[in-house]
């Protein structure tokens, strides 16, 4: 017994350089990580009762936050393993997750890109790549096809035949390769011309496509270019046919393939897309180039930090068994009636959140530990946004100039990075407009809109891009950001 | 009003506020030196029982066991001696220990000292201390100083209330105006509603003039029992209610974005027990960190229906010559705001303005006053009653 793919998300950032989709100054491996699966989460649940057994990581994601994942998802015994940060990786990770070992629990997989910090911690001044990420939960489900897949290498000597190969790779996916009307997105490293003619005599009822290995925004992004040929994939059988993803290397010496039946669940689109954002000066690339201490007079030791991270990362509050009163923070006292025993975690949705008020804060007027974001961005709004009833959260604003937020306007709160402090970079929950920003419900139709999400928020009816936030009145913001063209 | 007054100020010293060259002792010694002074029939230092100094450590300055110095600077080592710490508040709340010290005839004569000295370090460190005491763990990690804070308020207030940035203006147009009559205010200098409406944004809709500055100063005053009050002068000044209040740390745990529960607390605790309405009184000192909490302050304290403090703002009403002068000092916002020192500034003004002695910006014929201090954005609040002796 195998696993399907539940649900698959694709997440990139706002900002733009050049062709390329590059992280903000608050983002990183573990900030898209999350995103994508935050993402999934609204569309399967991967907490409580539904939490991940494992979680594989696929790039540039340090083993130093392995511990956070479980907070970040509410999955309190969550393994995390990581696969090296390549095409291969990814398939492998997949193949792994595919595997049901006796669990019949969840898992996902996870293929992270960043333009500017490698796997060792590097940090790059000029994006070599671009960044997003991919994000895939795995799990039983009745009614979704099982997720197969075959590996298979040849040791150095003599090589079947192209076509000898071809017939290899479907018999190891169960593809049939006369009849039916099979798809298959076929990537190759080279010889591309004498792999189509190939498939065609081998193959003659599959349909073959052979795509761009990625969008442009992504470039020679080592990792999620893969996940690239799944979702291509996945677009093709939106009508629930069969069909596999192929990927030959070393002149078909490797080979890997996944064969899907049916449709997936697929968030997120990479298709064409509105540009992005252009980062507003050069100081966007200076991030740091590593956790340094920023000297803070609000000072919060690590295990003040770490108390309360699930109301810090998931919105997790708490209401009163008695008087049935909301409270955030979770605080352990009801903040209405002072019962202070058997106050029961709730969690907010993250979606959708209306803001109260908004101020703006001006270059100069932050926080010292914000300097570098003021430096990178330019100032930011902060707002005060309504969870529920007597509850409100207050949230830095990210992805999107300060000056354009108002009082009214909806949010989608997403974990980015707050500043680095002793060193570890602390994290937080920020708020991006609705429907903008990375790991933000976006407009995106995926390829699958054959299949019915599980939960949709009516946010993501809108196109993105097309909202409108004009300047407001009197208020110039300070800082102006281009769209990349 | 037949209640017994509970505490009589007889003496009060002031620094001058602003970027100065003095030094926190130096700054302590001349507040009190002036205090002492004042007494209208002297004062004998060895008489002075018990210190409050008021002072929240800016900038990392000496912040355990400060009020051994200013117990140092007074000219009284051994003296016994407490700092007081509750914020921008601290002054108030200094002066509420006093009153209690006195009243309830534990002590007959005490010193309340105010200090803050913010403007000797660099930029960065004074940023960094900004928002120490606001809510750390939540506001400050959202990239919050309290510019911000009150800026979440100014915003919600407008959305509720309707447009107000021309009251905020003439909240700062006004307490500029009084400050240029204040020989002690770090701005003496008036400036027009243009000025104000076109200065370059802070934490918008909060800009430049809606923030009192970063100043250095102390102020100091004498708190004695009412019973002896006349020993040392003919004109004590009476301390008729006092009341305290706090709230949430953080604005967003709050009953309301627009309401300070703590001043309503405060002010409801010392009209209660005072022989006192609001009618009577004749002038308020309010915490006027910026301008939105003027408005703020004079709905929480009672004096303005919700939502129609700019109203009463921009009738005049709270000018020198109006109905109800507000900030005859020139406020937190033109006199400066010291942090520690401010509770006890709002103090020494009353103590000029109804002894008669408060010069070009008197108050005509003032019996009665309010005086408001609050902390951060509204966790702890103080406010006191005073009549004419």
């Amino acid at each position: 017994m195998g696993r399907s793919i539940l649900s698959a998300s694709l997440v990139r950032p706002v900002w733009q350089h050049g062709s390329f989709r590059i992280e903000g100054p608050d983002e990183d491996p573990f900030t898209l990580a999350v995103s994508a699966l935050n993402r999934l989460g609204e569309q399967v649940p991967i907490d409580g009762a539904r939490a991940l057994q494992r979680l594989h990581l696929v790039g540039a994601t340090s083993p130093d936050l392995d511990w956070a994942y479980g907070e970040a998802l509410g999955s309190s015994a969550l393994e995390v393993q990581h696969h090296p940060a390549n095409t291969q990786g990814l398939w492998g990770a997949l193949g792994a997750a595919a595997q049901e070992e006796g669990s019949p629990r969840r898992e996902a997989v996870v293929a992270v890109d960043s333009a500017t910090t490698r796997a060792d911690g590097t940090v790059l001044r000029q994006p070599l790549h671009g960044a997003g990420a991919a994000a895939f939960v795995l799990g039983q489900e009745p009614g979704l096809a099982v997720l197969r897949h075959g590996f298979l290498g040849h040791p150095p000597g003599r090589l079947p035949s192209m076509k000898g190969l071809i017939h290899d790779w479907l018999e190891a996916l169960g593809l049939p390769t006369t009849s039916g009307r099979g798809e298959v997105v076929f990537a190759a490293e080279d010889d591309l011309a004498r792999w189509q003619t190939a498939w065609e005599d081998s193959a003659p009822g599959v349909t073959v496509t052979f795509p761009e290995r990625a969008p442009p925004h992504l470039g020679p992004a080592p990792t999620i270019r893969a996940a690239f040929l799944l979702w291509e994939l996945a677009r093709r059988l939106r009508t629930g046919r069969t069909g596999a993803v192929v990927e030959a290397t070393r002149g078909g010496r490797a080979f890997a393939g996944f064969r899907l039946d049916g449709p997936v669940r697929w968030l997120g689109n990479w298709g064409e897309t509105a540009p992005g954002l252009e980062p507003p000066n050069e100081r966007f690339f200076e991030r740091a180039a590593g956790v340094e201490a920023v000297s803070q007079g609000a000072y919060v030791p690590h295990p003040r930090y770490v108390e309360n991270l699930s109301s810090r990362w998931r919105l997790v509050g708490e209401r009163c068994p008695q008087c049935r009163a909301l409270g955030f923070p979770a605080r352990g006292r009801c903040r209405s009636c002072g019962r202070s025993e058997g106050l029961q975690p709730e969690a907010f949705p993250r979606t959708r959140l209306q803001v109260e008020a908004v101020t703006s804060i001006s270059p100069g007027a932050q926080p010292t530990e914000f300097d570098s974001i003021v430096a990178a961005a330019g100032g930011y709004d902060v707002a005060v946004v309504r969870l529920g009833v007597g509850t409100r959260a207050t949230v830095q604003v990210t992805d999107t100039p300060a000056g354009h937020l108002r009082v009214g306007d909806r949010v989608d709160l997403v974990l980015r990075r707050l500043y680095p402090m002793e060193g570890e970079w602390r994290y937080g929950l920020k708020a991006v407009p609705e429907g903008l920003g990375a790991g933000a419900w976006q407009s995106e139709s995926g390829p699958t809109s054959s299949v019915p999400p599980v939960r949709r928020p009516p946010s993501s009816s809108a196109p993105r891009g097309s909202r409108s936030t004009p300047h407001r009145p009197g208020a110039r913001p300070a800082t102006r950001y281009r769209r990349a063209r | 009003m037949g209640r017994a007054p509970r505490a009589a100020i007889v003496g009060a010293g002031h620094t001058r506020f602003g970027v100065l060259a003095e030094g926190p002792r130096r700054l302590v010694r001349d507040a009190v030196d002036k205090a002492v002074g004042s007494v209208d029939r002297g004062v004998d230092r060895e008489s002075v029982e018990e210190l409050f100094l008021a002072t929240l450590g800016f900038s990392g300055w000496q912040l355990g066991n400060a009020a051994a110095i200013a117990a140092e600077e007074v000219g009284r080592p051994g003296l016994p001696a407490v700092r007081v710490e509750n914020a921008c508040a601290s002054g108030g709340f200094a002066l509420r220990l006093a009153v209690d010290a006195v009243a309830s005839g534990r002590r007959e004569l005490v010193l309340v000292v105010g200090l803050e000295k913010m403007t000797d370090v660099t930029n960065a460190r004074r940023r960094y201390w900004l928002g120490v005491s606001g809510d750390t763990e939540w506001e400050r990690l959202a990239g919050l100083t309290f510019a911000g804070v009150y800026g979440l308020m100014a915003s919600r207030y407008a959305t509720e209330y309707g447009p107000v940035r021309e009251a905020l203006s003439e909240v700062a147009v006004k307490n500029h105006a009084h400050g240029a009559l204040n020989p002690n205010a770090h701005f003496q200098k008036v400036v027009t509603r243009e000025q104000v409406n076109t200065a370059p944004p802070v934490a918008a809709p909060l800009a430049l003039y809606d923030c009192c500055p970063v100043s250095d100063g102390a102020a100091a005053v004498l708190v004695a029992r009412p019973e002896v009050a006349r020993r040392f002068t003919d004109t004590p000044v009476y301390i008729v209610g006092s009341g305290t209040g706090s709230d949430y740390l953080a604005v967003q745990e709050r009953a309301s974005l627009m309401r300070l529960e703590a001043s309503r607390g405060a002010a409801d605790e010392a009209f209660r027990n005072a022989p006192l309405e609001r009618k009577n009184i004749d002038l308020l000192e309010v915490h006027d960190c910026f301008t939105i909490a003027e408005l703020l302050a004079l709905e929480d304290l009672g004096f303005a229906p919700r939502g129609r403090a700019g109203r009463l703002t921009l009738s005049g009403a709270t000018r020198l010559g109006g109905r109800l002068p507000v900030n005859p000092d020139g406020g937190l916002k033109a006199k400066g705001h010291p942090i520690g020192a401010t509770g006890v500034s709002q103090a020494y003004e009353v103590f000029q303005q109804l002894r008669g002695q408060a010069g070009a910006r008197q108050v005509r014929g003032a019996q009665h006053a309010l005086t408001h201090n609050v902390g951060g954005s509204g966790a702890t609040a103080a406010v006191h009653l005073f009549s004419a002796g």
